[in-house]
């Protein structure tokens, strides 16, 4: 009986095992083999169909936003005179398929006769499943601001495709020469709504935008004293934060809005000072027998990049914010100043005498890969985008000198400043929503 | 346990064993097919616009009239035919009509064939339409009609292996991913594509970039490769790595 048993349990285990065997080998056959593929694109421009905007205004507005994302590189535009669809008939991707297009703007605006109220209501389309990536509806109260209201436009739109915030409403501050005086000015990215702001000065250097954008430091000379200024811009209140017979020269603001730097030859030659602008507590960086100009602090505020004769040229620097670990950072080029930090950190963009004019170029703050932006006349005092992917410069191309903007690889450029108007000294405000 | 007891037992596992063989390889068992191995090739059979020759003789001089491309109205023709979406899929050539019916009698026979020949007719000029579009705006041939990877007639009949199919499956993404931005920070996103017996894609994303936007421009380019051509081996997945580094296009495998 128990060897009766015992040859069941056998005949089990043999059966057993050849199921498990059964189920191990289907399994092996439906295990599938997963290939693997790497596909690399460093970007390349959208196809985008930007159908004006109905009603009476639609055409400024869509001209606005259209030269805004035009001056971006990053969208390739669909000639309207393909366009199939009518601009006020409901979005058919059907439609737009046939052109390529992977996007679509349209829209319409109105405007209120007795009010001055102009609403603009602005569809963004993806053409592959007809999905609105952009549906809103944009209210001004007055036609005055019809181009905040555009460009408020621009940088929802620019948001939605590239997953960036746009830099469609910042700022550029600059001086300019104006009844023999220099004034300080304020106008839009592209050259928009020019505003002299009535500050003055029989010179004026350098205007920094404080990190959150609120006030404006610059350096003036009245009646034969050199002051360094704050501005107030809500209020239009102006400070005097230090004043010397020595020159002084605004460098920058540390990240944190409340200290600065600056640059004075209080001690002889040109040296390099922090600043407590609560306490006026003034404390030297760096003072050596060469000359220390032009300091610009590392948007994380742990470097200052500077220009320094102390090899026997004006040449681009960087140290630590106590002034020490100086590190030499351009070697081509024999007169290379007035550096400015990208927003990330990534890039240093200076002026470079090259070929008896100045030339702008970008360079690592390790000192790797410079790169020449411009060709074209003088080109002097860069400034970077708050996004960094342009830069705003100062250039004598047509004879006089002008503001001029271009995207950070060189491309786009233009002039923007007011013809007639002889600016210098741009500076980019940090972004605004 | 004695030896007939065992030697039974070996015969019924060597059955239990050759049974899971068969079932393995071939049985269409219970209406699943589970093939264990792959075939060395696979003939794809490709979709083709309808021929367009069987209209020649029913219209000449809508086909054969040479345009002087004005390209915008061949657009706006196009619009007409494009909307309704169901008219715009080739049909297969055997359901076109042979020939014209005579005038005079339209039964419902020809008014069937009428309706196919106007079909016919506005794809002749849809496909006119895209070509001009395409020309107008510079745009590299193929982007709008090989996006998809398929349909490409040059490519029908033949067999291709799977590192084939996997190329050209990363050139079609490489065609559809237009990720609109230049920056210095680089992102990936990481996608496991299934691909069925007809070429039909489903996706699912593995690692995010941490980037929504990024991640919408991959969704984006595996979803216009969406059907691709049959692979030559069902049940195929590819897992992609999707990134904008500048690094050169590298087939890990």
């Amino acid at each position: 009986m128990t060897r009766i048993k015992s040859n069941c349990l056998n005949s089990l285990l043999i059966i057993v095992s050849a199921v498990v065997s059964f189920l191990f080998w289907t399994g092996r056959a439906g295990a599938e083999e997963i290939i693997e593929i790497e596909v690399s694109s460093p970007g390349r421009r959208l196809p985008v169909a930007f159908q004006s905007l109905t009603g009476r205004f639609g055409p400024q507005v869509s001209a606005i936003i259209r030269d805004d994302l035009e001056f971006a590189g990053l969208f390739e535009f669909t000639r309207e005179n393909l366009f199939i669809e009518d601009p006020s008939a409901p979005f058919n991707r059907l439609n737009w398929n046939i052109l390529g297009a992977d996007a679509v703007i349209k829209g319409s605006t109105e405007f209120d006769e007795a009010s001055g109220r102009l609403t603009a209501t602005v569809f963004l389309f993806d053409t592959l499943d007809g999905s609105a990536l952009v549906r809103k509806k944009y209210t001004s109260e007055s036609l005055d601001v019809m181009r905040t209201l555009s460009h408020t436009i621009s940088n929802d739109i620019y948001k939605a495709l590239t997953g960036s915030d746009g830099v469609f409403l910042s700022k550029i501050a600059f001086v300019a020469e104006d009844d023999g005086r220099k004034w300080l000015y304020v106008m839009d990215y592209d050259g928009g709504r020019p505003r002299r702001l009535g500050i003055t000065g029989d010179l004026m250097l350098g205007p920094r935008w404080s990190p959150d954008g609120g006030r404006l430091m610059y350096s003036a000379q009245r009646g034969g004293q050199w002051g360094i200024y704050m501005l107030l811009i809500p209020t239009m209140t102006e400070t005097l934060l230090y004043v010397s017979e020595s020159t002084l020269m605004a460098g920058d603001f540390f990240p944190d809005g409340h200290r600065v730097v600056l640059s004075s030859t209080v001690r002889g030659t040109s040296d390099i000072y922090s600043y407590e602008i609560g306490n006026g507590k003034l404390q030297k960086v760096i003072g050596t027998r060469a000359i220390e100009v032009s300091p610009t602090v590392s948007p994380d505020g742990g470097k200052i990049a500077f220009v320094s004769d102390s090899d026997g040229e004006p040449q681009i620097y960087t140290m630590d914010k106590n002034g020490y670990n100086i590190v030499r950072v351009t070697f081509e080029g024999k007169y290379n100043t007035s550096p400015v930090w990208s927003s990330s950190g990534g890039r240093i963009t200076y002026s470079g005498l090259n070929g008896g004019k100045n030339q702008i170029f970008t360079v690592s703050p390790d000192g790797q890969n410079p790169k020449r932006l411009t060709e074209k006349g003088n080109n002097e005092d860069p400034s970077f985008s708050p996004d960094e992917r342009f830069v705003a410069f100062t250039s004598d191309r047509d004879g006089r000198k002008g503001i001029y903007v271009m995207r950070a690889d060189g491309g786009g450029q233009r002039k923007i400043s007011p013809p007639g108007l002889k600016a210098s000294m741009p500076r980019w405000s940090p972004a605004r929503d | 346990m004695t030896d007939s007891l065992f030697k039974a037992s070996i015969a019924a596992s060597l059955l239990l064993h050759a049974g899971a063989l068969i079932y393995a390889s071939k049985a269409d068992i219970f209406g699943i097919r589970r093939p264990l191995v792959p075939p060395d090739s696979y003939t794809v059979s490709l979709v083709s616009p309808p021929k367009l020759e069987v209209e020649k003789p029913q219209k000449p001089e809508a086909v054969s009239a040479p345009k002087p491309e004005p390209k915008i109205s061949a657009i706006e023709k196009t619009a007409a035919i494009n909307t309704p979406k169901p008219k715009a899929a080739p049909k297969p050539p055997a359901t076109q009509p042979k020939a014209a019916s005579k005038p005079g009698t339209p039964s419902s026979a020809d008014k069937a064939q009428s309706a196919d020949r106007e079909y016919a007719e506005g794809y002749v000029d849809y496909l006119r339409g895209l070509e001009s579009a395409k020309k107008s705006m510079g745009q590299a041939s193929g982007d709008i009609v090989s996006k998809s990877g398929a349909a490409r007639p040059a490519e029908a009949e033949r067999s291709i292996d799977i590192d084939e199919y996997s190329a050209d499956f990363q050139l079609a993404i490489e065609d559809n991913f237009r990720y609109p931005s230049f920056d210095d920070k680089v992102y990936e996103t990481v996608a496991l594509v299934s691909f069925d017996r007809e070429g039909n894609l489903t996706y699912g994303i593995e690692e995010g970039s941490g980037n929504i936007v990024f991640d919408r421009y991959a969704e984006r380019a595996i979803q216009m490769a969406d059907p691709f051509k049959p692979p030559p081996k069902p049940g195929l997945k590819i897992r992609l790595r999707i990134s904008n580094d500048k690094n050169k296009v590298e087939l890990l495998k």
